[in-house]
């Protein structure tokens, strides 16, 4: 197994640059998710880490040798496309077992790692099947199977579940997860969903605009959001805005109409600030409770799991999530008292 | 229930033009081809009804010419559409890859630009600028190059004006079966470990294989036909077996003989373009993991 190591990547596309000097480690074995919106340079980066895309500076490195000019045919990586890239002239075991052929392994030695492979992703039996006439789900099987078959030493998967349905890629994650912990393939994965990077990831890299905006381990990511870009790409985050206070040694954001007590980590009395709050951090409480704030609920909005109640926290817009059992009988158009956790709010000067 | 008039849904009725056409333009002249090879003399000479007859047929399978210039006519056809071949691939894998999309009709539009004269026009200017005297002999002239002759009334000349008219059909074909293939395709190959020339013969190849043999249909069949090129700038010994079959209507009027020549032709051509076919389904079997 080994691991990767990025140098201060930086490439442009005509006036356009693209990544501004990206730099990152994954540890052997990990999982990796760069996670940002459309444009970010996410895919970029790994399109340069198997060779397709040259990067202007930076180097990569796997296992601390440097490949950056090495081309992709010699890197030994494997790589899973979004819309799977099947070999559609060939069956399935000669697309799985492609990888092993062009390292001129013995047909036998190809035979066996092929049913292997295609026992590991759930598909044991579906060599001799053509590539069309496979679902999607088992098709990103199949490209799963084909990127692992050569033992790789970094799998990179460029949105590969983005084309399946909602079941089959939820199924997807959990199984992708799985076998990447089973066989310890160092993992880096591109995706735009911030549920998906949650789920499987051991490290979070959060790009914006060509930069790192925010790196670390999925719960810290979410919860700590670094910016107010991170806040806000992660599960969508409320921002409230106001000035820092400090009141007996508590220090609280307030705006005139709501006072919300957080954990000081920076700024003096009187500064700007925007809190970062998390909808489903709210809860329903008493007038007069400690940490109540006025809640006028406006619209609810059922959404499955939770009911969205849109609304405003004293004059600024919130939109908080509760669970169906404690919002159910909550009526709009009417006024209630909610609050937070200290712990729960992030703020940033402004 | 009543039927709607104005319902598009398909309909056999639809098929009528083009099954008509077909039936009047090819189904009943290959008919009276066939029926006009068993016939003794010229049915429409003005003559009595001239009776059935084997005489075409032992002639033609007796014809040591015919024979010769078939070979010779299958073997031009062989090197026109190879040459088409090897020409194409890379044009058409420029337009399609290379070139950004919006460019793509731009490109197509030259490579089918030819197309927008009558052929006998496009001949006669290649005859101009090959012949003796002419643009290029007079330019390599003008470079150094000295005591070239020119090629025009050899059967090279032949097979250069047939390359030139015939090549934009192989550009079509091929194109529209490497634009189809996806980038990610080509890179998946790289990735895993391929060379560019692996690329190509494992992947590239038989996904074209469909535009490659509807353009050896379009250029092997006429080609082998053609008679107008070589009578044009063939020369003396620039004959081909369309040729001949050619002097049997206009010169010879001897349309028993020429019906024949031309089912024979016809077997011939059908049997090869079959043989193609089934060759290369089998490659296509062989690298796609399926029993040939």
């Amino acid at each position: 197994m080994a691991g990767l190591r990025v140098n201060d990547l930086k490439k442009s596309f005509g006036d356009h640059e693209v990544l501004k000097g990206v730099s990152f480690e994954v540890e052997s074995g990990k999982f990796l998710s760069l996670l940002g919106p459309s444009g970010c340079g996410k895919s970029t980066i790994l399109r340069i880490i198997c060779g397709l895309e040259t990067a202007d500076s930076g180097e990569v490195l796997v296992d601390e040798t440097d490949i950056t000019r090495v081309r992709p045919e010699k890197r030994n990586i494997g790589m899973v496309f979004q819309n799977y890239a099947l070999f559609p002239s060939m069956n399935v075991a000669k697309n799985v077992g492609y990888g092993l052929k062009m390292q001129k392994v013995a047909q036998d030695e190809i035979n066996r790692r092929v049913s292997e492979a295609l026992e590991m992703v759930k598909l044991g039996g579906y060599e001799t099947r053509r590539v069309r006439q496979l679902s999607g789900g088992e098709q990103q099987r199949v490209a799963l199977a084909r990127a692992l078959v050569t033992r790789p030493n970094i799998l990179l998967l460029d949105e590969p579940l983005s084309a399946l349905d909602r079941k089959v890629r939820a199924e997807m994650q959990y199984e992708i997860r799985n076998l990447q912990r089973q066989i310890g393939t160092t993992t880096v994965f591109v995706t735009h969903d911030q549920e998906e990077a949650l789920t499987m990831s051991d490290q979070i890299i959060l790009l914006h605009d060509g930069n790192i905006e925010q790196q670390g381990d999925p719960h810290t990511i979410y919860s700590q959001p670094a910016t107010i870009f991170a806040s806000d790409f992660l599960g969508k985050a409320n921002l409230l805005a106001g000035k820092l206070a400090c009141e007996e040694g508590n220090w609280f954001l307030t705006d005139g109409k709501v006072k919300i007590r957080l954990n000081h980590v920076g700024g003096k009395e009187g500064d700007e600030i925007k809190a970062a709050v998390r909808g489903e951090y709210f809860e329903f409480c008493e007038e007069g409770a400690e940490g109540a704030n006025p809640f006028r609920l406006e619209k609810k909005i059922f959404t499955g799991l939770a009911w969205r109640l849109i609304g405003r926290l004293g004059n600024q817009p919130m939109d908080i999530s509760a669970l169906g059992t404690a919002a159910s009988e909550l009526e709009e158009d009417r006024d209630y008292f909610v609050r937070i956790r200290p712990e729960n709010v992030v703020y940033y000067n402004v | 229930m009543k039927k709607k008039k104005s319902d598009f849904r398909p309909n056999s009725l639809w098929t009528l033009p083009s099954a008509g056409l077909l039936l009047f333009l090819t189904v009943i002249p290959l008919i009276m081809l066939l029926v006009f090879s068993f016939m003794n003399r010229n049915l429409f000479a003005g003559q009595p009804w001239p009776g059935w007859t084997l005489k075409n047929i032992t002639r033609m399978f007796h014809s040591a010419p015919y024979w010769k210039l078939m070979a010779k006519s299958l073997g031009i056809a062989s090197i026109v559409t190879l040459i088409c071949i090897a020409a194409a691939y890379p044009a058409s894998w420029a337009i399609a890859k290379i070139v950004k999309p919006k460019n793509r009709s731009m490109f197509m539009m030259i490579v089918i630009l030819p197309f927008f004269t009558s052929q006998l026009l496009l001949i006669y200017s290649m005859m101009n600028l090959i012949k003796t005297g002419g643009v290029l002999l007079t330019a390599m002239d003008a470079i150094g190059i000295h005591g070239m002759t020119t090629w025009l009334y050899t059967n090279k000349a032949t097979v250069l004006i047939l390359v030139y008219e015939y090549l934009p059909y192989m550009i079509l074909c091929l194109y529209s079966s490497l634009e189809g293939i996806g980038d990610n395709i080509i890179q998946a190959s790289l990735i895993l470990g391929a060379s560019k020339t692996k690329t190509f013969t494992n992947i590239v190849f038989p996904m074209s294989l469909p535009g490659l043999l509807s353009g050896i249909l379009l250029v092997f069949v006429p080609v082998a036909g053609s008679f107008m090129e070589p009578g044009l700038v063939g020369g003396a010994g620039g004959s081909m077996v369309g040729s001949m079959i050619d002097t049997q209507y206009s010169t010879s009027l001897n349309m028993g003989y020429g019906a024949a020549l031309s089912c024979a032709l016809l077997i011939i051509l059908s049997v090869i373009m079959a043989l193609v076919r089934y060759f290369a389904a089998r490659a296509e079997r062989a690298i796609g993991g399926e029993p040939s």
